[in-house]
């Protein structure tokens, strides 16, 4: 099942814990736009070469070089380290217990769990979410514009470029000014790509094998996955469906 | 770095285009979908059928090959195999022969049971609860379901679409895991390669005959 998001995630360095992000919820299958298809085979083409090359050898050699409780310990602090884009997303789609529930989950973890080494929040039944400007939008009806794979970012739509550009300006990591600045931002990029990248190597295997076209395949996973994510735990948009014949090829948003 | 000028912004914002603003108002906007009837003939069809093939592929006393055998007898039983195979096609499917049709089916079949039994050991005696049921049409029905317990850590959300055939029997057409329809992105995948293709079904087939092969070692 896990194939179902790895082409969410693939070959998008930065850009997969947006898409990593979208959790399990129904939505309408579908279709966006693709009207710079020619140039965004171009850039999968591209992030394909630069994973085969530099990304996914880096992942494998950090996972042998460092245990799993350890890369554990690294991702929890990477996602504390996201809380505040999550909080501020949470209040924005006026959604109060969530809101509440990251706000805890950052005070404690960044205190009893050693600056977000451990999730005790987690542990105390407040578990972790996901949200990000893109879903905002999209949870305030803007739509998702034509299809857009971005360099090194990956699978991406209009919206959910903007939502990006909006996350990384509020996020503090962006503005944090100290000595060292420049390569502790670095690492923490560069971590988070390497764990999502890791996380979903099996997948990412599976699809590139059995799509017979991936590009096509892994567009028509991001973005049912992506408006599943925006939708939460809408019940099945079944006025969104066709009829099942093979004529009902779904029309774009 | 995405640097954002005014042009730029203003650009974006006439290519997404904003929903109404009854849209917005009408937030979540989810709701507007909301629909009361259930079938429990459906869902019970789902819910013995899923758990069914649950059971199998988790029962740790089957070797592979005894899991293989039984899940490909199962998959005739829970979906309409054939009604799949013409929607994968999607705009294609009326203008290739039917000579050539059986070719496909033949081959999407082996190409599907390659991809599918590569997770036959993923399973560890995971089981479904069905949590409702939409009507879409008559004997089109979206079951929404939860499978929980095995490696699950959180119940994990998968929806079925079923349909009733003319033998008065329920088939499933299509599951949505993480938001994902099944059907529907085959059908994508495979149109865009006909697309690439001018319509040439032999590609295809070549193509799912060759990935049927890289598929069988595994990982």
């Amino acid at each position: 099942m896990r194939l179902i998001i790895a082409a969410a995630a693939i070959l998008g360095l930065f850009g997969t814990e947006q898409a990593a992000a979208a959790t399990a919820g129904a939505s309408a299958p579908g279709l966006i736009a693709d009207p710079l298809e020619g140039w965004n085979r171009g850039v999968y083409g591209f992030n394909n070469g630069l994973d085969r090359a530099v990304v996914r050898p880096l992942a494998m050699t950090y996972r042998r070089t460092l245990p799993t409780p350890a890369r554990d310990g690294v991702r929890n602090v990477l996602t504390n380290l996201g809380a505040p884009v999550v909080f501020v997303n949470d209040v924005l789609q006026v959604r109060p217990t969530p809101a509440a529930n990251t706000a805890f989950r950052f005070a404690v973890n960044t205190t009893v769990g050693v600056l977000g080494v451990f999730d005790v929040a987690s542990s105390m039944g407040v578990p972790k979410h996901k949200a990000d400007f893109g879903q905002t939008l999209g949870r305030y009806g803007v739509g998702p514009g034509p299809y857009v794979f971005l360099p090194f970012l990956g699978p991406s739509s209009v919206r959910d470029t903007v939502g990006f550009v909006v996350n990384t300006a509020i996020d503090p990591v962006t503005f944090a000014r100290f000595d060292g600045a420049v390569p502790a931002k670095v690492t923490v990029i560069t971590l988070n790509a390497l764990d999502v990248r890791i996380t979903f190597d099996r997948d990412i295997k599976d699809l590139q094998r059995t799509a017979t076209d991936p590009y096509a395949a892994t567009r028509s996973i991001w973005i049912q996955n992506r408006e599943a994510f925006i939708s939460g735990d809408a019940p099945p948009k079944v006025d969104d469906l066709s009829d099942f014949t093979p004529d009902a090829t779904p029309k774009p948003h | 770095m995405i640097r954002v000028t005014p042009s730029a912004l203003a650009l974006t914002i006439a290519l997404i285009g904003f929903a109404p603003a009854s849209q917005v108002l009408a937030q979540p906007a989810q709701a507007q979908n909301l629909r009361i009837e259930r079938d429990s003939a459906a869902e019970a069809f789902v819910l013995s059928e899923a758990n069914k093939v649950l059971a199998v592929l988790g029962d740790r006393s089957l070797s592979i090959e005894a899991k293989k055998k039984t899940f490909r007898a199962l998959v005739d039983e829970v979906a309409d195999v054939p009604k799949i195979t013409g929607y994968v096609l999607g705009k294609y499917r009326r203008s290739i022969s039917d000579a050539d049709f059986r070719e496909f089916s033949v081959t999407f079949r082996e190409y599907a049971n390659s991809v599918y039994e590569n997770r036959l050991n993923d399973y560890k005696g995971e089981t479904l609860k069905v949590t409702g049921s939409t009507i879409r049409k008559p004997g089109d029905v979206i079951v929404t379901t939860e499978v929980v317990g095995g490696k699950t850590r959180e119940p994990i959300k998968v929806v079925w679409r079923v349909l009733k055939g003319d033998d008065a029997r329920w088939r499933a057409v299509d599951v949505q895991v993480q938001g994902v329809w099944l059907a529907v992105t085959q059908q994508q995948d495979f149109v865009s390669t006909l697309d690439n293709a001018h319509g040439d079904i032999h590609v295809l087939i070549a193509q799912l005959k060759g990935e049927r092969k890289a598929a069988a070692p595994s990982r």
